[in-house]
Order: C-alpha cells, then structure tokens, then sequence
C-alpha cells in the first residue's frame, strides 16, 4: 500500500529532524522502529538488501575508528589512541544510529509513496516546476547514468578492453570511464535543457497534472498529526532541558 | 491573415567567441501550408538554422552575434517572444536522445509532458497522445520506459513529442535519420497529410534525395546560401555534385554522361524518370553512332 506523498514527506522529515534531538538510545529506537516499518514493505526490503552490505561496512569502520582514536578535550594525539575505548564507542554508537534513522527514512521515503506523485503534487502546490524536476532528476540520475555507462562499457569492450572477470579487473576497467562519464553527462546538461524548453518548460501557461489528485485520507492526516505533535513534543523538552 | 509564417531577411549568427558566421545573410520565406527543405554537407548551418527558428539559439547562445531579421508567426525571433515560439512550433532535434526528459516513467508521460506545460486539460492530452503513437505506429511502445527503446525508436518518440503540440511550424533536423524503410514512408506521409492541413514544414537534411518533394529547397554551404527555389532548380544545380553535396544516384549518372557529351552543363534533370528518359537518349544515340 503507498501513502499519500504529503504523509510519507512528513514521516521522512519529522525523523529526520527528531534524530538531531534524540541521543543515542532515542535513535537506536527511531532506527529499530524505521526498520520494522521497511521490513513489511517488500519494495523496502528489495532497497534495504542493496545497501545492506554497504550500510554495514561504513557502521563497522565508524565503531572500529572510534574505539581505537577518540579525541578528548585537551588530550594528546597519542592521548587519543587506545583499544576499545569506551567514550569512543557510545560516540560511534550514537553516530550510527543516527545515520540509520537518515538512511532509513530515505528509503521509507522512496518506497512508501510514488516520488513522481510526488513531484506533481508539490507542483500543484506551487513550489515551483524547477524543483520538482530537479527532484525527479535527482532520481532518474543514475538510471540515465547507468544507461550511459552500459553504452560506453559496451564501446571500450568492442575496441578489447576487458571489462569482465574479477573486482579487480572491473573497477581496473571502471575507473578510466567514470570520469569521461560524469563530465560528458554535465556536458550534456545543456542540451537536456534545450529539450526540456522545447517541451515548454518554464512557459507561463499553467501545468497539468497528469495524475488525478488523491486527497490524503483522514487516518493519514492523523498520523502526520501525531507525528509533527512528537517532534515538537521532543524540541520542547529539549529546549525546557 | 497573414499566410506567411517565417520570413528571414538578411539573417547572419555567429556564435560567441566564434570570427566566422554559422549563418551568413539568409533571406527565405516560407508560407502556411509550404514545406521548405534546407540541405548541405556538415558544418552547412543546418542546425543553427533549425535552433534559430525554433528560438533556442537567441535563448541559450546569448553570447552569440545576430544580425538581419528572422520571424515566425508574425513575431521577432528573441528571447522575450521563445513562449510564443514554443507555443506554434515543434521542434525535432538532430540527437533525439537529448530530447528526452529523463524524468518521465513511460513514453505516455514522455509524449504527454509537452503538453502539461501548454496547460491543455486531462482528458484532451491523453487522446492527442494516443492519436499521435497510433499515426507513428509507437503505440505498443506507449508503457515502455523512455530509455529503453532503440535508435529509431527514440527517433519516433521525439517526432511524436513535436507532433504532439499540432504545431503551425514543425522544424525537423534529420527526421529521417535512423529510420527503416517503411518508416521513412510512413513519416513522408504523415508530414505530407500535416503540411496539407495548411501548416508550415522545414526539413534539415543531408540527403537532398528526401526533399525532392517539398514545395522548396534551400541549399547551405558554410552557412552561405548557395541555391534556393523549387527542388528541380536547386538539385538540378550542377554547383551541388561539384560540392558533394550527395544528390540522387540517378542525377549524378546524368551529370556524368552530359559532362562527357558537352563541357558546360549547368543544369540536370532531377526527376527519376526524367533521367530515365536522358539517359535512354543518350543511349540510342550512341547506338545510332555504332551503327
């Protein structure tokens, strides 16, 4: 089931301010309850098993740099260096858990409501057509990428670079094509917009959705209630502390 | 009402940082319901010309020279009037794969977006889509992601992006590029069908082949203008083969047999069956000869 993108916004951005309130525990929390919401969602749990390996390898290396260097106030250099320290471990705990509320609400974000709805809904709203697609963009972004990728990888290998084999062989091949990639893709960024001006972009005529709009229902509008009333509940105890 | 929709006097453009004109005094006109080919080698001006009369050149290429005067559908070519130009005119650019947005779903959206910023209401838009994929026969492509269809197909679904907006002026750089057989005829048709409904068609092309049967042909070198008139005119022009411009098979044979039969030929016979008709002369003769 999608949500309304106005309640998948205000979920994703309310957690995503809370976590700069919570400490280490209120995150752990946060986290835990993110991750049993992406874990009903199969199209979560596709995004979450993709950055799984990845999320772990950068989590292992915040605990393992923390516990061995954790710089205290007034300390030497090699005053900071030690063996599981356990200052640099509640840090590196707290540090990680807030990085999962921010990748977990991102995802929650994504798969909970259509981001193309999305864009269409805050144009309707008048938050202006640019930002909705540079919004959208932002997400085509790596599948115009990857296309552009697979095109120049299947270029180099007809000229016999090897492109296939082990880790090594690839980010070998890889690594000379990322650049030309990236800097003809900005290249081509003014000619998208021609064809973007083309399409009347930016005229003065009203835009048409193309989408008939859902209004949100009531039991949503009832938990982006609850959840704006958490927040501020947690900024008004931070602040009164 | 005026019949005339684009009318260029003495129009020259260089690009910024550029000593040479791209375009170097042009005068042409081209009326509703008049289809105007404009050929030449590479490097002819041919898509300067294409982005000057859709207004993207006066729009991104600020830094660029104009001189001359260049109008369509009544108003100067100029930033201030590029809504207005968008509005009358499609566009067709030479690489269709920058045409495509990168932020639509399907080729439904895709072919849709244009209009959803013309402000055209829901149901119309979803009806003009559907007519213009059945007449380029994309319409199985319809749900398909926009960047996951071939050459030709990307070609198809830019074509149907300008088709779409039933433009007065259509502007179309290379439209047959990357196109089969029968998809060339089928696109013939359909600009045949469009100019007769009293619209207005520039064709930029480098085979002069396509344009034989357009109402005029406009002939580029170096962004000089180096023949203009009726198709038989132009590529009947002896000036053209000398300048490889690739004119058809049939008139470069026809070329070839009079510069042997006569030094000074200066003009060909451009119909197939014209040619046809010399070269069986040409033929008897040299049998008359023999005998």
């Amino acid at each position: 089931m999608r949500l309304h993108p106005a309640t998948s916004l205000v979920i994703a951005v309310s957690a995503i301010c809370e976590s700069l309130l919570l400490d280490a525990q209120g995150n752990t929390v946060l986290a835990l309850t993110l991750l049993a919401f992406l874990l009903v969602r199969p199209n979560a749990r596709i995004m979450l098993r993709r950055f799984a390996v990845h999320l772990g390898a950068v989590i292992f290396f915040i605990f393992l740099l923390n516990s061995l260097i954790y710089p205290e106030s007034g300390s030497s250099l090699m005053g900071s260096v030690g063996f599981l320290r356990k200052d640099g471990i509640q840090f590196a705990w707290h540090i990680s858990a807030r990085l999962l509320v921010l990748i977990f609400s991102q995802i929650f974000f994504f798969t909970s409501a259509d981001p193309h709805l999305l864009a269409e809904w805050a144009m309707r709203r008048d938050f202006g057509q640019s930002l909705g697609y540079v919004f959208l963009f932002a997400i085509s972004l790596l599948q115009l990428l990857r296309h552009k990728l697979e095109a120049v990888t299947q270029a180099q290998q007809s000229r016999g670079l090897k492109v296939e084999g082990n880790v090594f062989v690839r980010t070998r091949a890889f690594l000379p094509i990322i650049a030309p990639l990236v800097f003809s893709y900005l290249k081509e960024s003014i000619n998208r917009s021609i064809g973007l001006s083309l399409k009347g972009f930016g005229s003065k005529s009203s835009y048409t959705p193309l989408a008939v709009e859902e209004p949100q229902p009531l039991h949503e509008k009832f938990i982006a209630m609850l959840v704006i009333s958490g927040f501020l509940f947690s900024l008004a105890l931070k602040v009164l502390r | 009402m005026n019949d005339l929709i684009v009318t260029a006097e003495n129009f020259s453009f260089s690009y910024g940082g550029c000593k040479d004109f791209a375009l170097q005094s042009l005068s042409f006109s081209l009326s509703r319901g008049e289809a105007l080919g404009v050929i030449g080698p590479s490097k002819a001006g041919k898509t300067t010309l294409c982005l000057a009369l859709s207004g993207i050149l006066q729009r991104f290429f600020k830094s660029g020279h104009a001189e001359g005067r260049l109008s369509v559908g009544g108003l100067e070519v100029h930033p201030q009037n590029f809504d207005h130009l968008v509005a009358i005119t499609g566009t067709l650019l030479e690489s269709p794969f920058l045409q495509i947005s990168g932020i639509k779903l399907t080729v439904f959206e895709e072919v849709a977006l244009t209009l959803q910023h013309m402000g055209i209401g829901r149901s119309e838009i979803a009806s003009r889509v559907e007519n213009v994929l059945a007449a380029l026969k994309i319409e199985h492509l319809s749900q398909r992601s926009p960047l996951e269809l071939s050459g030709g197909e990307t070609k198809k679904l830019a074509l149907a992006s300008a088709l779409v907006k039933d433009p007065e002026l259509l502007v179309l750089d290379q439209p047959f590029s990357q196109l089969d057989p029968i998809g060339v005829q089928r696109l013939k048709t359909i600009l045949k069908r469009f100019v007769s409904r009293g619209k207005a068609l520039v064709i930029m092309e480098n085979e002069p082949e396509h344009v034989l049967a357009l109402d005029r042909v406009l002939a580029l070198e170096t962004g000089i203008t180096l023949a203009y008139g009726s198709p038989d005119k132009v590529l009947g022009d002896t000036r053209l083969i000398e300048r490889g411009f690739g004119v058809p098979l049939w008139i470069e044979l026809a070329y070839l047999v009079k510069l042997r039969a006569q030094k000074n030929v200066t003009h060909l016979p451009t119909r197939y069956g014209e040619s046809l008709a010399f070269l069986r002369d040409v033929r008897k003769f040299w049998r008359r000869r023999k005998e």
